[in-house]
């Protein structure tokens, strides 16, 4: 199999409001895939569509080689979702509701919940709904890692988490997807915390994918540089694969883009600015992000 | 199945305790009443009174059914809405139509299991006191009321289940209109003839929180 998810030209729309403008991607076997994109960009649609609640207004979704509208109960099983908030049955305590879950899973590893839950100070009969927001995390974790799924989905596992619940979640990811067997795609706000873990990185914006490569590629190829302008400076956003960017700023404003120093020097006196003490400036995953996306949530 | 079953009993315990103190109080209720009626009464006027006068000597019963089937509609499906809980069901792997299937199989056998020691409770007293006929008869008016109780149950997992409120308001104005039928009359065997309708009528709204739950997961 050559992809464990396949995306092929998405398209979906809330009444008049389009949410997926042709969405095509795919992710690759034993791959961490990082989702990203501001609120509304459509990553919970995706995910929706991907998880079969959501029917597309065209276009469709293979998981596991399946179409996602119809996936048979075998390929369910081999399919770990988390969904975003950490939901699970409140009313069951942390013995009854893995009791509930092994029923439905032939490889169910019930090591796996019982180490997670033996970090957390709760009662076993301790209600589930009653669990602090990061507790429920692990056991709604704990949970999709006993299935041992051969692909994993988590919608906004960040959600709501304090920093040491957040570390303590990635670093369990981390290491149940060490064996590059399983192939994970998340979604998340917290973009820092996905640095050095995924392999992958999708990026939305307005619907469409601006981008799709290698995080390590990503990292390496996008640029950020700073300047000193000599006059004043007109933001510039353009379309094209280069993703170039020029902001004002106070003192130094800043042009990124694939591009290189030459590239950056072109542009800019291409676009009228003179400047002078052009420099690149480290910029982390988050940073590309923002530059890519926008501070701001334009229309 | 078994699975489903054990989540529906630790989410609803408490309110099926509660559907069942109620059934076996009102059944207790009748029973006494009937007991006082046959020790008070000569058989002449309990007739007279039962066949000519349509005087319902259980009627406290009448409605204990449909809010029992309502109760445990909620109880059971609002915990799903919550967060769009009912995705968890959904993603399990079994089929998504049998999953709620499952769900509802719970709901049915439990108010079966309420409904069925109260019926025979009040049966078996009222062939103490009376003859053949009038237990039967009892039976009999009292059925639509304990199959009001199913159609409760299934519309108020129907309702819940539904996205689109538009979707919703429809289906508790045709639950309104059609569970009114059963509680037009109180008289013995008013309402033999159409009971079989009326089975049939519950029988088939079985079906429509499947097909909510189909537009839930589609999103539509």
């Amino acid at each position: 199999m050559d992809s464990v998810i396949e995306c092929r030209q998405l398209c979906h729309s809330y009444g008049n409001k389009p949410a997926l403008k042709g969405v095509s991607w795919s992710l690759r076997p034993g791959r961490i895939c990082g989702l990203l994109g501001r609120n509304g960009a459509g990553k919970t649609t995706t995910i929706n569509i991907l998880n079969s609640f959501l029917s597309p207004d065209s276009g469709s979704c293979l998981l596991l080689g399946e179409d996602s509208r119809m996936l048979s109960p075998s390929t369910k099983a081999r399919i770990g979702y988390l969904i975003e908030g950490h939901v699970q049955y409140g009313f069951f305590n942390v013995s009854q509701i893995e009791r509930f879950y092994s029923s439905f899973y032939d490889k169910w590893d019930a090591s796996i919940y019982h180490h997670l839950i033996s970090r957390l100070d709760i009662d076993p009969r301790q209600k589930i709904s009653t669990m602090s927001c990061g507790q429920r995390s692990q056991v709604a974790l704990g949970l999709i890692l006993a299935q041992s799924p051969d692909l994993i989905v988590f919608d906004d596992y960040s959600m709501g988490l304090d920093p040491g619940y957040r570390r303590l979640f990635i670093d369990v990811i981390r290491d149940y997807a060490a064996n590059g067997k399983r192939s994970i795609l998340m979604t998340s706000h917290i973009i820092q915390d996905l640095e050095g873990l995924i392999d992958d990185c999708i990026i939305y914006h307005r619907g469409e994918v601006l981008v799709d490569c290698p995080a390590k590629e990503l990292e390496t190829s996008y640029k950020s540089y700073s300047f000193v302008p000599n006059g004043p400076v007109e933001g510039f956003r353009g379309e094209g694969p280069e993703h170039l960017r020029i902001e004002q700023h106070n003192k130094r404003s800043a042009i990124s883009g694939f591009i290189s120093s030459s590239v950056a020097e072109e542009r800019l006196l291409a676009r009228g600015v003179e400047h002078s003490n052009l420099r690149e400036e480290p910029a982390s995953l988050e940073d590309i992000f923002i530059a890519l996306t926008g501070k701001y949530q334009t229309r | 199945m078994k699975a489903i079953f054990y989540k529906e009993w630790i989410k609803t315990r408490s309110y099926i305790a509660l559907i069942t103190v109620a059934h076996f109080a009102m059944a207790l209720y009748a029973v006494l009443k009937l007991r006082y009626i046959s020790g008070q009464y000569d058989a002449v006027s309990v007739w007279s009174a039962w066949i000519y006068k349509g005087y319902s000597f259980y009627s406290l019963y009448q409605y204990l059914p449909l809010f029992g089937g309502l109760l445990l509609g909620c109880a059971q499906f609002m915990p799903e809405l919550r967060d769009r809980r009912l995705r968890l069901v959904l993603h399990l792997p079994i089929g998504e139509r049998r999953a709620v299937t499952m769900h509802l199989a719970f709901g049915l056998a439990t108010l079966l299991s309420v409904a069925f020691p109260a019926l025979l409770l009040m049966y078996s007293a009222a062939r103490v006191w009376f003859p053949p006929e009038f237990a039967v008869g009892m039976l009999l008016t009292l059925a639509p009321w304990i199959l009001s109780g199913f159609g409760a149950y299934f519309f108020s997992a129907a309702v819940l289940l539904e996205g689109r409120w538009t979707r919703r308001i429809l289906l508790v104005l045709v639950a309104a209109g059609v569970l009114r039928l059963f509680f037009q009359e109180l008289s013995i065997g008013s309402y033999e003839r159409v009971l079989a309708y009326f089975i049939l009528w519950t029988a088939a709204a079985f079906c429509l929180p499947i097909m909510s739950s189909e537009r839930f997961r589609k999103g539509c």
